[in-house]
């Protein structure tokens, strides 16, 4: 792993062309992320919270603008294979069983092949898995699906972790388990994370910033930090301040 | 005291066994009731035929009763299945060429996109040409022996295997091919890894499709002049208006497909074992 990687947003539009015309998403998207950040990014949904991420991941390109990955390119980045993927779906293959779908990762690209953040297998025992190991996914519920993913975008141990709400379809219970365990795996390793929610408390809760994006065609309406101590207690007035300061902002942005 | 526990405990415990047992017993009967039934509607279908027949005096060479059938198999079924087994090797030749063929074009198509409208433009104009024109040109050009047999079966069995084989490989998740990109997979890295093991179902909802196909290809290609198979027995049945031998060979020909379709089932049952309800 590449540690301390900063993210570098210049000016970054994306607009798409559809059948009816033109549709434009994101509108000059300025962002400096620093190395090992968790920052959330919240907005309404349809906004392009998604696309924004996509685009860092190189699995699409800006209309206009730059993206700079510790001042490479994201395809860069992605060949060094430092790009760790995690969407709401757990994108598990359902022929293989979770050890190996773990160990993917490791499996493709192996040109760029880093060393794993540690064997799969004690990997699989951190994560609460190893009575999983031989089991394949469509025999776990939903949680433990996400569960795998994670370990799984662990496992390739990449720089930066680009997150596009991942616990967001699971249950109240289930998400906040998982969002600890993403902090406490986030303050091992520390890598640069770009979390994806609609969700404020939630991203009040992990991140060092809130990024908030506005309606569609979307640009940055504010930027709150969140400077409180982890673990963060949800319930305290510190906490319940920084939520209402997002969700104003927020609401301006939204109309 | 010790021994009388044991005894009655063994006694629960056979009880039990008897319970389990007769229970199992049910369970297999309605797992089964489906089975029955067909196997019960084909012998009244059977019957019915054989009354039929009888009441009617129809002629042995216009329609044979079902015992007429029988009386020529319980002759020639050893000679019926040695005819079969040539037909059945035939058809698996041509099957396996056919799926080769299929599976190497919808590759082919899955890599390089723009070759997708001349690959299927020629595969949909060998689809539409009628079996039955091609069957005798080849004959010709080839012979009695087996290869034209093999030809027109995987002629008739690539197609299917096109279709769903392209479809299968695009069938992939695109959350997962979203996965694979993000670790900077090559296209081979995701066929393999991805885009195959998606298909595989499509494949056997091809093979399921071509299979029988294929049998109905070689005993096509046989009527066209062949020096051995079912085609070949039929054809000469029927230029002898033997109707029974038409009918066993039927008959046999019925008992082959059946069985190539079958073993795809089973096939399939053992490899697509993730699908939920398959
Ligand atoms: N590949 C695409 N082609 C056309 N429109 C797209 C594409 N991807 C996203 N969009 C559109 O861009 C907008 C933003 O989408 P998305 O980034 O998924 O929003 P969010 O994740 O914030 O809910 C939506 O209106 C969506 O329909
Ligand atoms: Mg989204």
């Amino acid at each position: 792993m590449l540690h301390a990687t900063p993210i570098h947003l210049e000016n970054v539009s994306k607009s798409f062309e559809g059948s009816n015309g033109r549709l434009d998403v994101l509108d000059g998207i300025n962002l400096d992320i620093r190395p090992g950040e968790f920052v959330s990014i919240v907005g309404p949904s349809g906004c392009g919270k998604s696309t924004l991420l996509r685009l860092v991941a190189a699995l699409d390109t800006p209309t206009s603008g730059q993206i700079w990955l510790n001042g490479q390119p994201p395809l860069a980045l992605r060949a060094q294979k430092e790009i760790g993927w995690m969407a709401q779906k757990p994108a598990l293959l359902p022929w293989r069983t979770i050890l190996d779908n773990v160990r993917l990762p490791q499996q493709v690209n192996r040109q760029a092949s880093s060393q794993p953040s540690a064997p799969t297998e004690s990997l699989l025992k951190m994560m609460g898995l190893a009575d999983f190991a031989a089991a394949y996914p469509h025999t776990l519920s939903g949680g433990m699906q996400q569960r795998a993913a994670l370990a799984r975008t662990l496992a390739s141990n990449a720089a930066v972790w680009l997150m596009d709400e991942p616990f967001s379809a699971l249950d109240e219970l289930t998400r906040q388990a998982l969002a600890d365990e993403m902090l406490a795996i986030w303050q091992k390793y520390r890598p640069t994370v770009l979390w994806v929610t609609h969700h404020i408390p939630e991203a009040v809760k992990l991140s060092d910033r809130l990024v908030l994006l506005t309606q569609r065609p979307s640009h940055i309406s504010g930027i709150v930090p969140v400077d409180l101590p982890r673990p963060r207690d949800d319930t305290s007035t510190s906490f319940q301040a920084v939520v209402r300061q997002a969700r104003t902002i927020l609401q301006k942005g939204a109309v | 005291m010790k021994t009388r526990w044991l005894k009655t405990t063994a006694t629960d415990a056979s009880r039990f066994q008897q319970q389990l047992s007769v229970a199992r017993c049910r369970e297999l009967i309605r797992s089964q009731t489906g089975r029955l039934a067909g196997a019960g509607l084909l012998l009244a279908l059977f019957l019915l035929w054989e009354t039929a027949v009888r009441l009617t005096d129809t002629p042995v060479y216009l329609v044979p009763a079902p015992s007429d059938i029988l009386a020529d198999l319980a002759v020639n079924l050893p000679h019926l299945l040695s005819a079969g087994l040539v037909t059945l090797a035939e058809a698996l030749a041509g099957l396996v060429l056919g799926t080769a063929v299929g599976l190497g074009l919808a590759i082919l198509i899955t890599f390089w996109g723009r070759l997708e409208q001349g690959v299927m433009s020629l595969a949909i104009l060998i689809k539409s040409t009628p079996i039955i024109a091609i069957a005798p040109i080849l004959t010709i050009w080839l012979g009695f022996g087996h290869a034209p047999k093999v030809i027109i079966t995987a002629l008739l069995t690539f197609f299917p295997v096109l279709i769903n084989a392209l479809s299968g490989f695009r069938s992939a998740d695109p959350a997962v091919l979203d996965y694979l990109h993000s670790l900077n997979a090559s296209p081979q890295e995701i066929f393999i890894l991805v885009r195959w093991p998606s298909a595989r179902p499509y494949l056997f909802a091809a093979l399921k499709v071509a299979a029988p196909l294929a049998m109905i290809g070689a005993v096509v290609a046989e009527w066209m002049g062949a020096s051995s198979g079912l085609g070949r027995q039929m054809w000469l049945a029927y230029t002898n208006l033997d109707m029974p031998a038409l009918f066993a060979a039927v008959f046999v020909l019925t008992l082959l497909s059946t069985a190539v379709y079958q073993s795809v089932v089973l096939l399939e049952k053992r490899f697509l074992f993730w699908q939920p309800n398959s």
